[in-house]
């Protein structure tokens, strides 16, 4: 009854079950969510930027030293960068991220960190090439203005030495400047080039010449070099590496806030991982119990199915020897119909005979043989002189006469007697053949042999003459040609009295119009046999029609309701039907017996 | 490339608007182009121009790649020049120049000596507007030098030797011998490409 009761909660179940399963797929893609991959990715585009940019510094470095040919691994460092600046910004764009918005600050500050520290290389680049090349040139150019006074004799020995000194110092501080740019080289090399222009007027033009573009590249070192170094520390202090770092702290945070997420949600898997565990070890109890249940029920229900069995087959074997017993009591019933008629018919003929026995006992006790006695005693006493007597006595002469006359009375007497024995004995012949005929149907259980129907209805009718003389029954007999055909003729002859005793009593109750009675036979269609009753009786309602043949049911005071269903059941019996019309109370009734006359029907008509 | 800081460092609107004031240009590009002056087709007419100047196999590369042959010992010796004359310091890498930019007349006055100053005259100061880009231009690739007089955004040198020249008295303020600027010509000679051998 219990899993019975849960079948209409299936959709309910199910739909708990995809809720479930929804709630463990969420869970497991939350901890699923993030790949990794993608943050490790940015991570190593940030070291690679990072070292990029440490790279960069460096080669600018390396330019400032002259370790650096040229300025190419400047330019390449800037086009990586910036390549890796763009991939960097697209992926933001495209991947998930909490701060997106943070990132993007993050990646625009680099950019314009490195912008910024790009303009500073870019003029670095030209400040530095002048710088190295007037470096480069200050030796030769020194050389230059020595030869020049060196080789052309000054009209001022002093002011050529005092030059050749400060071109030198000049030469050597300006190397020292360029290594180490101090405030005291700038003021040592500021003296010089005054104390060059101051000595200038006493020098011939063409070493005045030499010793200008000396001084000139010595100014431009001088200026290039400051340059240079502010550039320098402009450089380095462009905050590209903490940018780099920031955007890393931001990832890193992020990350870290999504492993957290992660973990958590992997908590909550877990535990709803067990919760499902708990749910099904109590579902498989459930299961457990829920088959033990049945299988007890199951078992339960085998057994009482057993002795319902036993019970349906008892009861069924009870309800056979029930109708056996049933129809027994029918057959039974039908033969005490038939005896009783018989009875009856006996006791009929059995009236005449008492009446015949009565009319002869009573002739012969009034008989005239006294008379003959008396005369045989007076011949006796006159038998000497018996013809004077006869001839000469008075009495005796009346004898003759008188012996005629009896004669002639005895004659007629005997005749009487004798007319009376041949009735008696006709009654008696009566009886014998209505014991005859109910010996012929009573206790011939279905015997089939060949009878002409029409001798079975009148046999019926002869049973129930008298009654029907009694009530003043008119027969009338419609019989077809029918041929001999193979009849149960106890079942018939049952049926047949039982119509006519109803007939007859439906008729009883009638008194404004004739009582009459219509049998007839015929064949329908070759292969059955009909035979109808029918009757002038007070008819039977619509309502009763279907219910006369029923087990039970009867109209009469004393009925017993088996007649027409021991009839109908006997007609059943032999393969034919018992029906019956009404037209309603009023109209008297029709039965109609049918029975299959069988294919030889046809050919026995002729005989 | 155009905007790149280490190229033109420009705007693309500020260039179409000089393309379209330029009324050589423009009809050039009307010529050329359905409609004209526009980014893209500025883009496609500068990607038709610089497929041009890929021309790799210069004997000077073939020199640099171990054909000890490929150039003359006077081009070898211009080469020398090239390099202790200090041209080198900003005509460098593998381009000889175009990766910096560098005030013109370092070591002079050029425009002041040269007089009738013009606006292009401020070089990159037209772009960045900052007062130090002043006379600041982009170093150019001397790679095909010999093919593109004339020479400087003035056009004010005709040939290869005035270029030179200019650059020696305002670049290097130094001065140099008539033997050694042929030297360096002559090397200079030596970077023209296969103009031919196109990718």
């Amino acid at each position: 009854m219990k899993l019975l009761s849960r079948l209409p909660a299936w959709p309910s179940m199910s739909i708990a079950a995809i809720l479930l399963v929804s709630v463990l797929v969420f869970l497991y893609a939350r901890t699923q969510q993030k790949d990794e991959s993608g943050y490790f990715e940015d991570i190593a585009v940030l070291r690679h930027l990072k070292q990029l940019d440490a790279q960069w510094e460096l080669d600018v470095l390396k330019s400032k030293i002259g370790l650096n040919a040229h300025y190419d691994p400047l330019a390449d460092s800037l086009v990586e960068l910036t390549r890796l600046l763009d991939g960097m910004e697209r992926d933001f764009a495209a991947e998930q991220h909490d701060q997106a918005a943070a990132l993007v600050l993050g990646n625009a500050a680099l950019r314009r960190a490195i912008e910024e520290k790009a303009a500073l290389i870019e003029r670095f680049k030209s400040n530095n090439a002048v710088l190295r090349n007037s470096l480069a040139f200050l030796p030769t150019a020194e050389q230059d203005v020595r030869q020049s006074l060196g080789r052309i004799d000054t009209h001022d020995a002093s002011a050529a030495e005092r030059t050749s000194d400060n071109v030198n110092k000049l030469l050597l501080a300006s190397m020292l400047y360029s290594q180490s740019a101090s405030d005291e080289h700038a003021t040592e090399i500021q003296n010089g080039l005054r104390e060059l222009d101051a000595d200038k007027p006493l020098l011939r033009a063409e070493t005045r010449d030499r010793l200008e573009i000396f001084a000139a590249h010595v100014r431009t070192v001088l200026r290039e070099q400051r340059g240079v170094n502010e550039l320098l520390g402009r450089v380095a202090a462009v905050p590209t590496a903490a940018r780099v770092d920031e955007i890393h702290n931001i990832l890193s945070t992020e990350q870290q806030r999504v492993a957290d997420l992660s973990r958590q949600y992997r908590g909550y898997l877990l535990v709803f991982s067990a919760m499902l565990l708990g749910l099904f070890l109590y579902a498989a109890v459930r299961l457990v119990r829920s088959h033990a249940v049945i299988n007890r029920v199951n078992k339960e229900l085998h057994s009482a199915n057993e002795t319902l069995e036993q019970r349906v087959e008892e009861r069924t074997r009870e309800l056979r020897q029930a109708q056996s017993d049933l129809l027994a009591t029918a057959r039974q019933a039908g033969m005490a119909e038939i005896a009783t008629n018989v009875l009856h018919n006996v006791g009929n003929v059995l009236n005449s005979v008492n009446v015949s026995t009565g009319l002869v006992s009573a002739s012969v006790r009034a008989s005239k043989i006294q008379g003959l006695t008396r005369a045989v005693q007076m011949i006796n006493e006159h038998a000497d002189d018996l013809a004077s007597f006869i001839t000469q006595d008075a009495k005796g002469k009346m004898l003759p006469g008188y012996l005629t006359q009896l004669s002639q009375v005895l004659v007629a007497e005997q005749q009487g007697i004798i007319g009376e024995l041949t009735a008696m004995t006709r009654s008696v012949d009566h009886i014998k053949e209505i014991i005859a005929t109910q010996q012929a149907y009573a206790g011939t259980a279905s015997l089939m042999e060949p009878a002409r129907i029409e001798e079975l209805v009148e046999d019926a009718l002869r049973m129930n003459a008298g009654a029907l003389a009694r009530h003043q029954v008119v027969v009338e007999k419609e019989f077809a040609p029918v041929p001999v055909l193979p009849l149960d003729k106890g079942r018939i002859l049952q049926i047949l009295m039982n119509l006519i005793g109803n007939a007859k009593q439906a008729m009883e109750v009638v008194s404004d119009r004739a009582h009459r009675l219509t049998l007839s036979v015929g064949m329908v269609q070759d292969h059955t046999l009909r035979v109808a009753v029918a009757d002038t009786g007070e008819g039977i309602p619509a309502e009763n029609l279907a219910r006369v043949f029923a087990h039970g049911f009867t109209t009469k005071k004393d009925g017993h309701g088996f007649g027409l269903h021991s009839a109908v059941v006997a007609a059943r019996e032999m393969g034919g039907a018992l029906t019956v019309h009404s037209d309603g109370p009023g109209t008297g009734a029709v039965f109609i017996l049918e029975l299959p006359a069988g294919p030889t029907g046809k050919n026995e008509e002729t005989a | 490339v155009v905007r790149n800081p280490v190229e033109m460092g420009s705007k693309w609107d500020e260039i179409i608007r000089r393309v379209s004031n330029d009324p050589k240009y423009k009809t050039a590009f009307a010529a050329a182009y359905k409609d004209g002056v526009t980014q893209a087709n500025i883009q496609s007419a500068l990607a038709t121009y610089e497929r041009t100047l890929i021309t790799p196999n210069s004997r000077f590369d073939k020199y640099l790649r171990g054909d000890a042959n490929a150039i003359t010992a006077a081009e070898k010796a211009g080469y020398a020049k090239f390099k202790q004359y200090g041209c080198v310091a900003c005509h460098q890498g593998v381009n000889v120049g175009g990766n910096m930019f560098q005030k013109f007349g370092v070591m002079g006055n050029y425009f002041e000596k040269r007089g009738n100053p013009t606006e292009a005259d401020l070089g990159r100061y037209l772009v960045t507007r900052v007062e130090a880009d002043k006379h600041v231009f982009k170093v150019p690739s001397l790679r095909n030098v010999a093919l593109t007089a004339p020479y400087f955004h003035d056009a004010s040198a005709k040939t290869l030797e005035d270029a030179v020249d200019v650059m020696f008295r305002y670049q290097l303020g130094r001065v140099a011998s008539k033997e050694d600027k042929e030297a360096i010509v002559r090397f200079l000679n030596t970077l023209t490409g296969e103009l031919d051998a196109k990718p």
